[in-house]
C-alpha cells in the first residue's frame, strides 16, 4: 500500500510536468473568456464547473470567475492534451450554461479584484478606478501624444524629473 | 531612469502595455541629454508646466500610475519598485490579460 501510494505520487508529478509544459505551449493560441461586464481575459481555461471558471495566464497565475460573471468561453484550436481520467473534455466554441441576466448596477468583476490583489501584493497603492485624466503632450521628437490615442491598451505612466 | 522600467517596457510591449515616461517641468534639452546617456527605448513626453502631473496628483518623483485598458486609474507607486521581480511580473501579467 505504501509502495502504491508512492507510485501514485510519482505519476501525479509526471502528469503535472506534462500539463505544465502544455500550458506554456498553449499560450500562443489563447482561450478567450468574455465577461458580462464587458471585460475579456485571455489565457488557458483550466477549470469550468457550474460554480466557477478558472483561466491560467502565463507563469501559473490563475483568475477565478463566478459562473454568472462569464458570458462565454471561446477555446483556442490546439492539439488535444491527454485528459486526466474522469475529466470531461469541454467542446470547443460553445457558450457555457445559461446564467442569470447581468445585474442592473455594474460591480467589479473578480478579474478587477484579482488585479487589485496583485497590485496590493506587490506593494502598490490602489486607486479608485475613476477615469484617468486626459492629457495631450509633446514628445522629444515634437510629436503629440495623448492618453486618448492609447485607447484599449493598459498604460504605465512614469512621472520623473532630472532635477 | 531605472532600468527596471525599461525592462517592463521590453517584456510587455508586444502584449499591449504602453510605457510612457512623462518628464515634469524640465527643458527638452535637459531631458534629451539625460535620455541619451541611458539606454531607453520607451517614449518620453514633456509636461513642461506640470499640468499633467498635477492632474494625476503627483507630488514626488518618480511616481508610477497604472491605467487599465478601459482608461481607469487602478494603482500607483511613489519611489522605486522592483518592477521585474516575481510579484511585479504577476501584476503586469494580470494587467495585460484583462481586456
Amino acid at each position: 500500500m505504501i509502495a502504491a501510494e508512492g507510485l501514485g505520487m510519482r505519476v501525479s508529478r509526471y502528469l503535472g510536468g506534462i500539463l505544465g509544459v502544455f500550458a506554456v505551449v498553449a499560450v500562443a493560441s489563447a482561450d478567450v473568456v468574455e465577461l458580462r461586464n464587458g471585460h475579456r481575459v485571455e489565457g488557458t481555461v483550466t477549470k469550468e464547473s457550474p460554480e466557477d471558471v478558472g483561466v491560467e495566464l502565463e507563469r501559473g497565475m490563475v483568475f477565478h470567475f463566478k459562473r454568472d460573471e462569464v458570458r462565454s468561453i471561446r477555446r483556442a484550436a490546439r492539439t488535444p492534451a491527454p485528459a486526466p481520467p474522469n475529466t470531461p473534455v469541454p467542446a470547443p466554441d460553445r457558450a457555457i450554461a445559461p446564467a442569470p441576466p447581468p445585474p442592473a448596477v455594474a460591480r467589479p468583476s473578480t478579474a478587477d479584484e484579482t488585479l487589485r490583489r496583485l497590485g496590493t501584493s506587490f506593494g502598490l497603492t490602489l486607486l479608485d478606478s475613476t477615469a484617468a485624466p486626459a492629457f495631450t503632450l509633446t514628445d522629444l521628437g515634437g510629436r503629440t501624444t495623448s492618453l486618448a490615442e492609447l485607447n484599449d491598451r493598459p498604460v504605465l505612466l512614469y512621472f520623473w524629473t532630472t532635477w | 531612469m531605472p532600468s527596471a522600467i525599461e525592462q517592463v517596457h521590453r517584456d510587455f510591449k508586444d502584449r499591449g502595455l504602453v510605457v510612457l515616461a512623462i518628464s515634469v517641468r524640465d527643458t527638452p534639452a535637459k531631458v534629451d541629454a539625460w535620455v541619451r546617456a541611458r539606454n531607453v527605448s520607451f517614449p518620453i513626453a514633456l509636461d513642461l508646466d506640470g499640468t499633467t502631473a498635477r492632474a494625476y496628483r503627483v507630488t514626488s518623483y518618480p511616481t508610477v500610475v497604472i491605467v487599465t485598458r478601459d482608461g481607469k486609474l487602478t494603482a500607483m507607486a511613489r519611489g522605486a519598485r522592483p518592477w521585474t521581480n516575481e510579484r511585479g511580473r504577476a501584476f503586469f501579467e494580470g494587467l495585460v490579460a484583462l481586456h
